[in-house]
């Protein structure tokens, strides 16, 4: 009898990505917000949500990311990419010739990740392969 | 090459530096329980135990690299913010009960008036276990680390007294140290920007300068005063006050804040649950920094989301205004006040709850007032013939509540009112992690010699209480009397004998020993009698039974001889001795007899 497979290993690259959402979701409430139906709310509810999200997702970029932005100069200031630019950090839009030099509008001025400090996860398993991105909550007492 | 550890084991936040034989220290990030389900590296670790249920972590939780057994707790950033919804399972301001006469230091108490935790914390083990999480976190992460204790320095409050340093020392052995040295958090501060500046700091500092460190964390405030001479041309510092312990700091400002925004909701007709209020205080600190990082900011909105999954529904909306912060938090805790304006020192009700005992008035500059009148009544004690008031006229800042310019200008401010002359402000402090820095600096300077070090001696006189030896009149409570053991100033390497007179020690029963001190009686000398020890502050009070010496039977009452010392490493010991057969107890501040 041929012996049984081993266990795939539980999946370490999507236990990481809900341990951030639920980073998301402790500090900025992202997952309430987006789960939300917010078709008939007003513009004023809808904003004072957003600052909730916006105040919380901050604190997560800021405190695990170093991000900067690819260029420094304005928005509608004239850039020139030179040849051997970085392609990858670059999309280029409208008529593009096959060769630079690329002379341009800059629209946005992109990001990048200068450092990534997320958490360790921990306590995944085959029965729990990923984080409980919200935990539902019981007050004691209250009833 | 040697390495050199400075830990800042603060009331709020722990932190960890390390410095090389030159060079600025580092700071080093310590590994924690950062989620539930995750781990990380912070530069700070706040100093919060939280204490879970047995079924919450059937698992033991987050695995730290270092711990082989389950964990039964958690200590930091996860620590804190769970323990932020249940709080009786939280253990926060241990290092505040470390130095709270009327506590049982040693003994269960932590979670305080916690019924939900079967086995609470000593204020004493609190500080062991963070020093030890800090110890476990850079061998993890600098494996070749060697933590040899001389290359070690631990910050304490200037307004610890001598109980308090003994229990940290303590601590520090407990966690595996060994005899490490203490430095006060505001000459560390000081050590800190001594040495970002290199020689530069002469320039802002010059002869006869009476410089502040003005030391406010998020829960406590801390002052320090520092003189500047000049010695044949070379400048040298002495620490020549400190203050008292003061439990008012960063979060009493955002509590007031949230309190204030909280009763204009109940008055527009919202009432806040507590977790709204939890939440509240976050968005109030975060208000504050903005309006006081800019001034033409006329008020921020603050949405308070209730715990619900329901956020559009459940979000409150507030607004904070430039007035409030600036009526609450400039002037409410640095008002300008004259220099004769006390704080209010007891509140009015006859009953307080036990517990800490947080400050009762809320202005820092009244303390602050406080502070300079009661090293001024010290030194001119001490100096025949001095006149003119003590006021400083320079300040560094510590603590991350000074990022805030306009609190450092008012601070400025009420100083160059109280001495008529403009007072200015030492450039180029690092509020955050200062303490920590210099304490890294000062091990090293300790070790090779080499740069400025801050004379400072005993910052306080101590005492032994005495019982009279009157006769018994009926009705009639004798007065305890106080036996100066050390007087101010002392230092490192210095003693003193009490001669000339003998005192009795009865062995072999449990006695009663209550210990005393005063930071304003510069006048006291070793040997000096009070007659009432109710003038001094009261430090501890240990039990002790004394095995009597070799020849004499329990019960019998011995003639001892009284030495003091302040060690090499800068720890005030008291010793008993008794001359016939040389025997030598060792008595350590509320600590036990050796």
């Amino acid at each position: 009898m041929a012996p049984c497979a081993p266990p795939p290993p539980p999946p370490r690259a999507e236990a990481e990505i809900v341990a951030f959402l639920a980073l998301l979701q402790e500090q900025g409430r992202l997952v309430d917000f987006v789960k939300e139906d917010v078709a008939g709310a007003s513009d004023q509810q809808l904003g004072v949500a957003a600052r909730v999200v916006h105040a919380g997702c901050r604190k997560v970029l800021e405190e695990y990311f170093e991000i900067a932005a690819i260029h420094t100069g304005n928005e509608g200031d004239n850039v020139v990419l030179a040849s051997g630019y970085d392609a990858a950090a670059h999309r280029l839009l409208g008529a593009v010739p096959e060769n630079p030099p690329y002379t341009g509008k800059l629209l946005h001025p992109g990001w990048v990740a200068r450092s990534v400090k997320l958490p360790r996860v921990t306590g995944t398993n085959d029965q729990r392969p990923w984080p409980v991105l919200a935990p539902a909550e019981v007050e004691l007492g209250a009833s | 090459m040697d390495t050199f550890f400075g830990i800042d084991l603060g009331t709020s936040n722990c932190a960890i530096a390390s410095a090389g034989e030159v060079g600025l220290p580092d700071i080093l990030p310590l590994t924690q329980v950062v989620t539930a389900n995750g781990i990380g590296e912070k530069s700070l670790l706040p100093s919060a135990i939280y204490i879970p249920t047995e079924g919450e972590f059937p698992d033991g939780g987050p695995p730290l690299p270092w711990k082989k057994e389950t964990q039964k707790w958690f200590a930091g950033i996860f620590a804190r913010d769970r323990g932020a919804l249940q709080p009786d399972r939280l253990i926060v301001s241990a290092k505040s009960w470390l130095c709270h006469p009327h506590a049982d230091r040693r003994g269960p108490i932590l979670p305080w008036g916690s019924a939900v935790v079967s086995e609470k914390w000593s204020p004493l083990e609190v500080s062991h276990q963070l020093l030890l999480h800090l110890l476990e976190s850079v061998k993890s992460t600098h494996p070749s680390a060697s933590l040899d204790p001389a290359h070690v320095v631990i910050t304490v409050p200037a307004s610890f007294d001598e109980a308090a340093r003994g229990l940290t020392l303590e601590a520090a052995k407990l966690a595996g140290l060994g005899e490490v040295t203490l430095l006060e958090e505001p000459q560390a501060a000081f050590y800190a920007w001594l040495e970002s500046h290199g020689l530069e700091w002469r320039k802002q500092v010059s002869d006869g300068d009476l410089i502040l460190v003005c030391d406010v964390g998020g829960g406590t405030a801390d002052f320090s005063l520092i003189s500047v001479t000049s010695q044949a041309g070379d400048l040298s510092l002495e620490r020549v006050a400190v203050g008292e312990h003061l439990l008012l700091g960063g979060d009493n400002m955002d509590l007031a804040l949230a309190h204030a925004i909280s009763e204009k909701l109940t008055t527009a007709g919202t009432t806040l649950d507590e977790w709204q209020f939890l939440a509240l205080v976050q968005a109030v600190r975060a208000g504050k920094e903005s309006l006081l990082s800019n001034p033409n900011l006329a008020e921020v909105s603050l949405a308070i989301p209730s715990r619900s999954s329901r956020l559009l529904a459940g979000t409150v909306s507030a607004s904070l205004t430039q007035s409030e912060v600036q009526e609450i938090v400039v002037d409410g805790f640095f008002p300008v006040v004259g220099q004769n304006d006390m704080p209010v020192t007891r509140r009015p009700g006859g009953l307080r709850e036990s517990g800490l005992p947080y400050a009762s008035d809320a202005a820092i500059s009244k303390h602050l007032a406080r502070f300079l009148t009661r090293a001024q009544a010290n030194r001119d004690l001490s100096t025949s013939g001095t006149s003119g008031t003590l006021v400083p006229n320079a300040v560094l800042f510590n603590g991350g509540i000074f990022n805030a310019s306009p609190l450092r200008k008012r601070v400025i401010e009420v100083l160059s009112l109280w001495s008529g002359k403009p007072a200015r402000e030492l450039a180029g402090a690092q509020p955050d992690h200062a303490v920590a820095i210099g304490a890294a600096v000062y091990a090293r300077l300790r070790r090779t010699g080499k740069g400025l070090r801050i004379k400072s001696g005993t910052a306080r006189s101590y005492y032994i209480g005495m019982e009279s030896s009157g006769m018994a009149v009926p009705g009639r409570r004798l007065a305890t009397k106080a036996l100066c053991i050390a007087p101010q100033g002392m230092e490192e390497g210095s003693q003193h004998e009490i001669t000339g007179q003998e005192f009795f020690l009865y062995t072999g029963e449990t006695s009663e020993f209550r210990f005393f001190h005063s930071d304003i009686r510069a006048i006291d000398l070793a040997g000096e009698v009070l007659a009432d020890a109710s003038v001094l502050e009261e430090s501890a009070k240990l039990e002790a039974a004394i095995p009597p010496p070799a020849g004499h039977a329990a019960g019998e009452e011995i003639p001892v001889r009284i030495e003091s010392r302040v060690s090499e490493l800068g720890n005030l010991e008291i010793f008993f001795v008794h001359p016939p057969t040389g025997e030598k107890w060792k008595l350590e501040f509320n600590v036990r007899m050796q």
